[in-house]
């Protein structure tokens, strides 16, 4: 009645039928599990100097450019953030602000890739800027910013940047710019 | 020749039912593939990871589902560009964003999560930013593994061709 190959495409349209359906529950029921988790950054220091020893080879106006450096505490758990679904969390900190050129500035100044609950704790002293820090501008145009965390869940499978949070936005101060004057701070 | 004693026991009449069968089979795909693409803004709503520099978030072969609404990009998002003159898009997560005041016009830095350095060495000499209107679309799904066929069948045209050619046959010669 039914031949070899009408019987493997049977069990083969079944065997795929069940692992998308399978797939597609995994994917939308992970949309409905609550996630919050706890991060806290906090500033200090902040010191700003012209970046006269900045080696940056693609970047023109490095040497005349005002970069910041932080120190921040980070005191964070992101580990409930960890559910059947999650394959890593991305944790941020970054600096927004804004100035006389641009509306909006979000600059990551540290970031880490966590892959399993039990590495999700921090507690981070005096921890320093990961990548350099400086504005559009050669000179920041900003007196203040805000310090937030931000994190994004990457799925086994599924959708992705539907539970980004940013959290615990912490204000704080950036020196003023002082002409003729090649570092400063607060 | 089994298959020539089937194609000739059918009628004209069938065997252009039959071509018509398997181009509605094709145009469906093809249709699919444009409507997703117009329905998210993107000229490829689906694409395959081409390298590691995404890892451990993609590896080679995973499939990302894109779409481009225009929204502001937010930080730490995961994005698609392309680098004015190179074909091939790249995947990276959004570094830094500027908004200009004036025009509204989002820049971006990006970075590969695997590599050490932002993208500047990526794009073209002198640029140092992003433009909105270079991506092309931004992540928004996530499905590991099943871009290797892609991959696989790009990389041997042979396979290509014989699939299709197998999968044409078989449409051609069945009977409903």
């Amino acid at each position: 009645m039914y031949n070899h190959l009408q019987r493997l495409n049977a069990v083969f349209t079944f065997a795929l039928t069940v692992a998308f359906t399978l797939a597609f529950t995994v994917a939308y029921t992970s949309l409905w599990i609550p996630n919050s988790a706890q991060a806290d950054v906090t500033l200090k220091a902040i010191k700003v100097r012209k970046g006269a020893s900045v080696y940056d080879g693609y970047d023109p106006q490095a040497r005349r450019a005002h970069y910041a450096s932080l120190a921040f505490d980070i005191e964070a758990d992101v580990a409930s953030l960890f559910h059947w679904n999650a394959k890593q969390v991305f944790m941020m900190i970054v600096a927004e602000y804004t100035t006389p050129t641009n509306s909006v500035n979000k600059v990551v100044l540290w970031d880490s890739i966590i892959q399993s609950p039990e590495d999700a704790q921090f507690h981070l002293k005096k921890y320093r800027n990961k990548y350099l820090f400086r504005d559009y501008d050669e000179v920041f145009g900003a007196t203040e910013a805000n310090l937030t965390v931000y994190w994004d869940v990457t799925p086994y499978i599924g959708f992705l940047n539907m539970d980004r949070y940013a959290k615990t936005s912490q204000p704080i101060l950036f020196p003023r710019h002082q002409p003729g004057v090649n570092s400063y701070s607060l | 020749m089994e298959i020539l004693q089937t194609i000739r026991s059918f009628s004209i009449r069938q065997m252009l039912l039959q071509t018509l069968n398997f181009m509605m089979v094709l145009s469906t795909a093809f249709m699919f593939w444009k409507g997703l693409g117009l329905y998210h803004n993107t000229e490829s709503p689906i694409v395959v990871v081409l390298s590691g520099s995404m890892e451990p978030a993609f590896y080679k072969n995973d499939i990302l589902f894109l779409a481009n609404p225009k929204t502001p990009i937010d930080i730490g998002e995961i994005v698609v560009f392309k680098v004015e003159g190179k074909e091939i898009p790249i995947v990276h997560r959004v570094l830094r964003v500027h908004t200009d005041a004036e025009t509204g016009s989002q820049r971006f830095l990006t970075k590969g999560d695997n590599n050490k350095v932002d993208d500047r060495g990526l794009y073209n000499p002198g640029q140092l930013w992003v433009d909105r209107k270079d991506v092309v679309g931004r992540v928004r799904g996530y499905v590991s593994y099943i871009g290797m066929i892609t991959i696989v069948l790009n990389e041997n045209p042979q396979i290509k061709y014989a699939v299709l050619g197998l999968m044409g046959l078989m449409i051609l010669l069945s009977k409903e």
